[in-house]
């Protein structure tokens, strides 16, 4: 099963706080896990034509700008295809009350240009 | 004339002296006289040579905003005179006279205070840490065995007195009495105290009725409009292109408070940044928020911040922010979505003379004044659902 798809839990391999937008916001910034987690997962997910599976189990805050930053970034500043993403990028809730803003990453990675 | 006596020259000089000396006695008592300074290590008399500032009795934006705001104002601009020079950034000035007393000019008599909120409390401590940090002394406590009971309380509990250097940390974040429990004041420069601040708020909930009456969602949508609004302060509040009129830290402070009589839980974040109307462009808006100002500016200002009211209620309508980037400004929504989300409460946003606030059960207001909070103040009030059994 592991084969078959690519993971990365936000709270486990970064933080459960994640918040800001770069660098200038603290270390936990959208940027910083753009750039060092959900990019190379990306581009690993799109060489090896599998699902990319993003968990939001144990994550505590889901600031906008954080959200933006690292899901909208991916279009706008790394220039990954939006339509290649939708396709691979499979969010998991985690818990019920998570959709909204699993939803929020959803309309971030759309609306980015 | 008629030679005096010995005796009677002696009587003369004595009471003449003694006069002086009363005369001397109803000065210092119209003026404030010796207090009793607490410097952090110990107590000192100290001369004070002119009377004392009266601050109000209650020091609230909700009850008493007027007052409270032009106190915080005229503390500002003091403290603001005090660190623009060496000579001045002395607290307490070595005595004239040998075996004389230390002395400063005057104080603000902190005894008088019967009442002082959160918000403005933490409001008040920013101004000492700028204070204490720029003039690189701790301001000292006076009179403080006459302080009201309850305003010391609340600023010990709230660890005002950390905060301005005065007493070591202790290492506490939480304090207990009665049925409030208080988060100590956290103060940063960027989100990270974002996870302590958190921790500290669910424990505060817990107090409240355990398990926390604070459901998941609800506290995630805090700690998401938490994080928004820190990330706020550090992006825009102390922005470069600002001119300041007070030397700023470029830090934030936040503090929050259960109450469990009311189940209440409020959490309160300031900043002494640029505000939301000074930074609010009046260009890149939105349509929709252009209208909105142009709609309701006053035609004739009537006082220096009277439209701040407009500019604070305009940015929560814009879905943008100051910028013309429309991948911005998501935070303010995300901050009232938090009140939507737990379903009963309020936010209230102060920025410099403007106040907006978003009231589950009444809708928006908003109004304006004409003092400045000095920066931004955010606030946060959850009303928690009862427990079943609680009857």
């Amino acid at each position: 099963m592991m084969g078959e798809q690519v993971n990365l839990a936000i709270a486990k391999e970064y933080s459960a706080y994640p918040s800001g937008r770069d660098e200038r916001d603290g270390p936990f910034s959208g940027k910083r896990f753009r750039d060092e987690l959900l990019y190379p997962r990306v581009i690993e997910a799109f060489n090896r034509s599998v699902p990319l599976v993003v968990s939001l189990d144990g994550v505590m805050s889901f600031g906008s700008s954080f959200l933006e930053e690292a899901f909208g970034g991916l279009i706008r500043v790394s220039g990954i295809d939006k339509s290649k993403l939708t396709q691979t990028l499979q969010i998991e809730e985690g818990r019920p009350t998570n959709s909204r803003y699993k939803a929020a990453i959803l309309r971030y990675i759309s609306e980015a240009k | 004339m008629k030679k005096l006596s010995k005796r009677h020259r002696k009587w003369l000089n004595h009471r003449c002296r003694k006069k002086q000396r009363r005369v001397v006695a109803r000065t210092r008592r119209s003026h404030g006289g010796v207090v009793s300074a607490w410097l952090g290590d110990d107590f000192v008399n100290v001369l004070i040579r002119e009377r004392p500032r009266q601050p109000p009795s209650v020091i609230c934006f909700r009850q008493n905003p007027d007052e409270t705001l032009k106190f915080l104002a005229d503390l500002r601009e003091g403290i603001a005179h005090r660190v623009g020079s060496v000579q001045k950034a002395e607290w307490i000035k070595p005595p004239r006279r040998k075996h004389g007393l230390p002395w400063m000019r005057t104080y603000v008599d902190y005894s008088k205070i019967e009442f002082i909120s959160t918000a403005a409390s933490v409001v008040m401590a920013a101004e000492y840490d700028r204070a204490a940090r720029l003039c690189k002394k701790p301001p000292p406590a006076i009179e403080l065995h006459r302080w009201n009971k309850k305003a010391f309380q609340k600023l010990f509990e709230m660890g005002f007195f950390e905060i301005v250097g005065l007493v070591q940390g202790t290492g506490r974040t939480i304090s207990v009495s009665e049925h409030l429990k208080t988060m100590q004041i956290v103060s940063g420069t960027d989100a990270q105290g974002l996870e302590e601040a958190s921790k500290a708020i669910l424990e505060l909930s817990q107090f409240i009725s355990d398990p926390s009456p604070l459901p998941d969602e609800v506290f995630v949508a805090l700690n998401t409009a938490l994080s928004e609004a820190l990330s706020n302060v550090t992006r825009w509040a102390y922005t470069e292109d600002h001119s300041f009129r007070f030397t700023h830290l470029s830090r934030w402070w936040i503090t929050a408070t259960a109450d469990r009589e009311k189940r209440t839980l409020t959490v309160v974040l300031y900043d002494q940044g640029a505000t939301i109307p000074a930074t609010f462009p009046r260009k890149n808006l939105h349509q929709s928020v252009k209208d909105f100002i142009l709609r309701n500016l006053s035609l004739t200002p009537t006082f220096g911040y009277c439209d701040d009211g407009i500019y604070i209620e305009g940015a929560t309508r814009q879905g943008r922010s100051a910028t013309d980037r429309s991948w911005h400004g998501k935070g303010l929504p995300q901050m009232i979505d938090l009140i939507k989300i737990c379903g009963n409460g309020s936010l209230t946003i102060l920025s410099r003379g403007g106040m907006y606030r978003y009231d589950h059960a009444a809708g928006s207001t908003r109004e304006s004044r004409p003092f400045s909070v000095g920066g931004t103040l955010i606030e946060w009030e959850l009303h928690l659902p009862r427990d079943e059994n609680d009857g």
